[in-house]
């Protein structure tokens, strides 16, 4: 039978029997209706979270560091040049750049803590970090005055320095510290700029007090390393960090011949907190409103083919008729299954249109972010013609199955 | 060309065997116009079923064209009554949401070939209610609701007609109307198969085979059949609508 025929039988069908109809849809509606409500709570906190990581990931990537230390130890505690393993390497960086999927880029770092910083007379303890250029837009950290290192500074082993806030203060005072001549652990540098204050980091650690310079000025002419204290990992998608760290704690452990129990001899660190965004009220909503969805689908399926069943039971003589003139049993499914789609897709159809609107006034109530996208309708219109394919192939079964003799002795 | 050698037609109705058709066999040329006579219970009405390939039988085979539907899957007999054989019921089975030419129109939506629309409304107008194509079934009498049913049966152009009791609902004139309809058909040079417990409609065919328990107890040729239009012509003027 053409579809297009089935297609204007099912409706004619249905349009006889309009309360009945009305009731078949009502339970897929609101199921539907829970449904997109749900797509779009759950697409809308999706993307207000991956806004969110997207930024603090950026500021804050996966950080792989030379340190035997539990991932709990603060960011810099025991680690650095002198101080931590010795293991990471360049080779290390080039690896997790070229075999972990969803890298975009590694970046190496060199940390010395206890670094005596002098100018003139002045004199500070502070910290020094060796890194690239690409590290001001990783950390969201530029330079307030001066110029931040140049891809050249770090080709050509610059004496150039960028100081913290504190560490300018400590030196300096009120002095304008750019143009002036340094001394990091007795080698000369000029400072060629001043960081923006950052502040206390959440451990309490002030990270204004700190020089920067070129990681290849710190590896060859002030400390003579050739491994990294750290690698920075910036990834493609943020949303998947958790197995990109995973891959590159593995891919480390290979390369670095370590076999549990034997301790790592780096640290993986990611800014987890973040991940307990989802949880709250949004969690606790779309529960709810899953289980919603579940039983009114379910209900809803029951009822169509509770009532589809009826109908065929008073259309049994139409059935015969249908037989007799030469529909087969595939035809006699097929009308009948048309009928319980239409009537799903009609009320999920409603249900996507409400569950959009819910969604609007869910959202402007309860602050809540909602994100209405194809995909919510799509997944809408697909659950509610699964729903009549599911409740609908019984009965249809059972018209298809009817012996085409018996079916027109009906009266 | 209809052939039946022994066939029966047994149901198990409560553990107990029932042959509704006993052993039957029966020859109809492409061409005849044969009256299947019979009370309730002679077999009448299983003989129609297989005869329309709504049913295959028990035991013995039926040839239709030389082949036999006992072997045939319920594709293929969907087929067969598709396209070769018409079939016309006592209560007309008409859909009732459908009008008089989609009714007619309803066994092209399960054939194979492509017709439409015109030949539905030449069918309709073969059998005198082509202005009321657009009606429903309940806006039309139970004659015209009976021509429109045979517009349908006749829409994919069957070698072979079946009629069930077609006029048992029927008034005197329509049950006429209706008969002149099965005669002209069988003019033209289709085979018609009527079945009837009427003895006047049965002698509007050229045989009439009369049942009894299952079996056929008389098969003869009818020497004059009545003629339903001459019937008609005598039938009395303030009759008429």
């Amino acid at each position: 039978m053409k579809t297009a025929v089935t297609l204007r039988e099912a409706h004619r069908a249905l349009s006889a029997n309009k309360t009945r109809s009305l009731l078949m849809m009502l339970g897929v509606t609101i199921g539907i209706t829970a449904l997109t409500i749900i797509v779009a709570v759950g697409q809308g906190a999706n993307a207000q979270v991956s806004a969110r990581l997207g930024k603090l990931w950026s500021a804050n990537p996966i950080m792989v560091t030379a340190s035997a230390g539990s991932r709990s130890a603060g960011p810099h505690m025991g680690m650095g040049v002198g101080t931590g393993s010795q293991t990471l390497t360049y080779e290390d960086l080039r690896a997790i750049e070229s075999e972990v999927p969803n890298v975009r880029k590694a970046l190496p770092g060199l940390i010395k803590t206890d670094v005596m910083v002098k100018y003139r007379e002045q004199s500070a303890v502070s910290e020094a970090w060796g890194i690239t250029p690409e590290f001001r837009e990783y950390r969201d950290w530029d330079v307030e005055s001066g110029e931040y290192l140049s891809d050249e500074d770090v080709s050509g082993t610059a004496r150039v320095a960028l100081l913290g806030q504190t560490l300018a203060r400590k030196l300096f005072g009120e002095e304008d510290p750019v143009g002036a001549s340094i001394r990091v652990d007795n080698v000369a540098f000029k400072v060629k700029g001043v960081l923006v204050a950052k502040g206390a980091n959440p451990a309490g650690r002030d990270l204004d007090d700190r020089v920067m310079i070129p990681i290849t000025t710190f590896a060859r002419r002030l400390y003579h390393v050739t491994y990294l204290s750290n690698i920075v990992v910036q990834l493609q998608d943020v949303t998947r960090m958790p197995e990109t760290a995973a891959a590159i704690t593995k891919l480390l452990r290979e390369r670095h011949h370590i076999i549990p129990p034997k301790q790592d001899d780096f640290s993986v660190r990611t800014p987890e907190v973040m991940m307990e965004v989802f949880s709250g009220t949004t969690r606790t909503l779309t529960l709810f409103l899953e289980i919603v969805a579940a039983i009114a689908l379910l209900v809803g399926g029951l009822v169509v083919m509770n009532i589809m069943l009826v109908s065929v039971g008073e259309r049994t003589r139409e059935i015969g008729l249908r037989r007799a003139v030469g529909a087969r049993r595939k035809d006699i499914l097929a009308q009948f299954l048309a009928e319980a789609v239409a009537i799903t897709l009609e009320g999920g159809l409603v249900g996507v249109v409400v569950g959009v609107a819910g969604a609007k006034v869910l959202g402007a109530l309860r602050d809540m972010p909602t994100l209405i996208s194809w995909q919510a309708v799509a997944v809408a219109v697909i659950f509610s013609v699964l729903v009549g394919v599911a409740f609908g192939v019984y009965p249809a079964r059972r018209a298809a199955r009817l012996h085409p003799v018996d079916a027109l002795r009906m009266e | 060309m209809i052939e039946m050698q022994h066939v029966s037609k047994i149901y198990d109705m409560g553990g107990q065997q029932v042959r509704a058709v006993n052993g039957m066999s029966l020859r109809v040329e492409g061409g005849e116009f044969v009256a299947i006579i019979g009370p309730s219970g002679s077999g009448k009405s299983t003989l129609m079923n297989l005869l329309a390939c709504l049913d295959t039988p028990t035991e013995g085979t039926y040839r239709l064209d030389g082949e036999e539907v006992g072997k045939l899957d319920d594709d293929a007999l969907s087929r067969v009554r598709n396209e070769r054989i018409g079939l016309v019921f006592q209560s007309y089975n008409l859909l009732p949401r459908m009008t008089a030419l989609e009714n007619v129109e309803l066994p092209l939506v399960y054939g194979v070939g492509h017709r439409d629309g015109p030949a539905a409304r030449q069918a309709l107008e073969a059998v005198g209610l082509g202005e009321r194509a657009h009606h429903w079934p309940n806006q039309l009498s139970g004659g015209q609701q009976q021509r429109v049913a045979i517009a349908r049966a006749l829409i994919n152009d069957p070698a072979i007609v079946l009629a069930d009791e077609p006029t048992g609902a029927l008034d005197t004139r329509s049950g006429l109307e209706v008969m002149d309809i099965l005669q002209r058909l069988n003019r033209e040079g289709r085979t018609v198969i009527l079945v009837t417990h009427e003895q006047a409609i049965a002698e509007h065919a050229r045989r009439v085979v009369s049942l009894r328990d299952g079996r056929i107890v008389a098969d003869e040729a009818v020497t004059r059949p009545r003629e339903a239009r001459e019937e008609l012509a005598r039938l009395p003027q303030e009759v008429a609508q």
